[in-house]
């Protein structure tokens, strides 16, 4: 009968972990609730797409790479080399200005320590252009490498930014 | 020894700890997948999360032992005559805030009037025009409880008495005029608002200690973006009439009261509301508490302390809404980022973009640009100078964002550098609210510049000509509506008036040409 006891209290013991484990973990879910779009967000304020690009009608299909370090610190961001010259070149323009404290949370409660990719679409609604792609090929060759480098390994995939431009009015 | 039953425990344990197991996997595989609103948290878990607290925060207000539940005759306690409607729960997300708005159930009944001296015995509640919901916040994993009390005007119920439950924490009905108050469980009046038709049109705060009902005070000539501003507020009691009644411990949803008794309390509220000298009377800023109180009213600002507003439903195709600013906790205090931005360097084309859109205006174009865009991080709106623009263009306006699957939407109004600065205060005025207005009209979803010009054309020439009579009161009926005319020709309502009516049409084009040019004679120029 000891044995019997001493089992259920054992069985109980068991019951009571689990409970917590499982309570802790609906409680730690709770409080890290994570908002996945602010760096975008945060991008899409300081980043102004070129007018040399929007007068032309021409759209942007690329990669935002984001590095990150074995101790999950922000090495390096860049675009891949399907984005226009002009819209790399705005980019590496305010490249120093792109808050990537907005990127800790993600980094910390994922426990990144590679890469992050985030899709970045400018395009133009059809009343203004026709989003047409010069040439799909380049574009599919060029759309996940960086610098001339193909991307490999495993990354985490943030929420798209996509952007609509709008006809100027007057 | 043979022992079936440890047998059985153990194998209990094992296939308990084994599904347990696997939950937990799934759980944290789940994680990993991104998602479009809240990637963690479910509304459902979020809910049974919200219950979890309220149940160990506020026990034995459901789940008492005694045949019956007794409501005590406290007058502070909300707690105790209200219990969350947990099956009807609404989990919304505003400013990385997530709310539940949830149906409130009452032990007995309680509506606030602004009329006092009824006997609470006679007060018919079910005509009283008052609906309290509760509202659960969460922030970063703590919750906070409030009581909301929308208070609606006889004017806007019309006889209707359920039109007040058209209303919610998001969305205000267009046309709704009364009060919304939010309390803390204790019975401490938050902050409030104060609404006719839809649009805010006063800020409540508690009354400050030693302030009497009836007394008004004032801020007067404080300076703000070029027009003077004159704030009046007034101190009016509002009183809670409440029946309390005992219910059996099995009855739910307190749908059997007996033993009922009477009572009101009572709190002295602040309405601060805002005068410009443009136009008349109106909003203080949307969302924007007074700081000060009737003891100084020095002290009662317009400008320090702002949030953000869910624009659900802008005006006037719906109430505008603002909600719970709790400087304790600090919720509804984060939007002191502003998103318009007057990147313009001429001062007369500066002075006329700050008037236009000027916080305390009587204007649908102002309301538009504070309610939108100011009080909204997501939603840009920046004014520029261009000098590339053609000498027939004297505004453009640049749109893009996803305001509806992104959240995201920023408008760049640019004026032509070359001419506008020569053109009257009155003309370049008129320019913003038409830029205005087309980046207003972009954000709702109607595109194309045709097809704004012909709403503005069809239904906007009355507003437009309100909005620039609100900024230059002296200007004719007749010059504002030409102005507003201005952009539009290439509209079948300006093809029909030239058709129909040339001497008008003839009239609104010289109108213009006096306002615009350099050498016309109507009009203010700032050189």
């Amino acid at each position: 009968m000891r044995q019997v006891q001493r089992a259920i209290d054992v069985h109980n013991k068991i019951v009571k972990l689990l409970l917590f484990i499982g309570l802790l973990m609906v409680f730690n879910s709770a409080s890290a609730q994570i908002d996945d779009f602010e760096f975008q967000r945060s991008f899409v304020k300081i980043f102004k797409y070129p007018d040399s690009l929007r007068n032309r009608c021409i759209p942007t299909y690329t990669n935002i790479l984001i590095e990150v370090s074995a101790k999950g610190a922000v090495q390096n961001i860049s675009v891949s080399d399907s984005a226009p010259k002009d819209f790399k070149n705005s980019f590496n323009k305010i490249r120093k200005s792109i808050d990537l404290r907005l990127l800790d949370s993600i980094i910390t409660s994922k426990k990144l320590n590679n890469k992050i990719i985030i899709p970045v679409f400018y395009l133009f609604t059809p009343e203004n252009c026709n989003n047409a792609v010069a040439s799909p090929g380049e574009l599919a060759d060029s759309y996940y490498v960086f610098n001339g480098q193909k991307l490999e390994g495993s990354s985490f995939c943030l929420k798209p930014i996509i952007i609509v431009m709008y006809k100027t009015l007057h | 020894m043979n022992q079936p039953y440890l047998k059985s425990l153990k194998f209990r344990s094992l296939v308990c700890f084994i599904f347990l197991s696997m939950v937990f996997i799934i759980h944290s595989c789940k994680k990993e997948k991104p998602s479009n609103k809240t990637p963690i948290v479910t509304d459902s878990q979020m809910v049974n999360l919200a219950r979890q607290w309220y149940d160990a925060k506020y026990p034995g207000v459901n789940n008492g032992k005694l045949t019956t539940q007794s409501t005590e005759k406290s007058t502070q306690d909300w707690s105790k005559a209200f219990s969350p409607y947990w099956a009807e729960a609404n989990t919304f997300v505003i400013d990385s805030l997530t709310f539940i708005e949830l149906p409130a159930l009452k032990k007995g009944d309680m509506a606030m009037s602004l009329r006092s001296g009824i006997d609470p015995k006679s007060f018919n509640f079910s005509k009283s025009g008052s609906l309290t919901s509760l509202i659960i916040v969460n922030k970063n994993g703590m919750f906070y409880l409030y009581a909301m009390t929308i208070l609606a005007d006889s004017t806007y119920l019309k006889g209707d008495y359920t039109r007040v439950k058209h209303n919610t924490y998001r969305n205000r009905e267009a046309d709704f005029t009364g009060e919304v108050f939010y309390n803390r469980m204790d019975g401490s009046l938050v902050n409030g608002w104060k609404y006719t038709n839809g649009l805010i049109t006063g800020a409540i705060s508690p009354a400050a200690a030693g302030s009497n009902p009836g007394q008004v005070t004032q801020s007067i000539d404080k300076k703000h973006v070029d027009v003077f501003q004159e704030t009046d507020c007034s101190t009016t009691t509002t009183t809670t009439y409440w029946e309390s009644c005992d219910y059996y411990v099995d009855d739910e949803f307190y749908e059997n009261p007996f033993n009922c008794s009477y009572y009101t309390t009572s709190s002295s509220v602040t309405t601060c509301t805002t005068i410009t000298s443009g136009g008349g009377s109106s909003a203080p800023s949307p969302c924007t508490m007074p700081t000060g109180g009737t003891t100084n009213p020095s002290n009662v600002s317009v400008e320090n302390t702002k949030t953000i507003i869910d624009v659900a439903q802008p005006p006037p195709g719906g109430g505008s809404t603002c909600g719970i600013i709790d400087q304790t906790n600090k919720i509804g205090t984060a939007g002191a980022c502003q998103t318009i931005t007057n990147n313009i360097t001429d001062p007369c084309l500066k002075a006329q973009v700050n008037a236009a859109i000027s916080d305390g205006l009587d204007s649908y174009t102002s309301n538009v640009a504070n309610f939108v865009f100011k009080n909204n991080t997501d939603f840009d709106l920046t004014f520029s100078q261009s000098t590339t623009l053609a000498n027939n263009e004297d505004g453009a306006t640049n749109c893009q964002g996803d305001p509806a699957s992104q959240n995201l939407f920023e408008a760049d109004v640019s004026l032509n550098a070359n001419t506008m600065p020569k053109a009257s205060q009155e003309f370049i005025a008129a320019t913003v609210i038409h830029e205005i207005l087309h980046a207003y009209m972009t954000f709702s979803g109607k595109l194309g510049e045709f097809n704004q010009h012909t709403d503005m054309a069809n239904n906007y020439i009355f507003t437009m000509q309100k909005d620039l009579k609100a900024m230059f009161p002296a200007m004719t009926d007749e010059d504002a509506e030409a102005l507003s005319w201005g952009g539009l020709g290439d509209t079948q309502a300006w093809a029909d008036l030239l058709k129909n009516n040339p001497t008008l049409a003839n009239s609104i084009v010289n109108i213009n040409n006096q306002y615009k040019n350099a050498t016309g004679t109507k009009g203010h120029r700032c050189s």
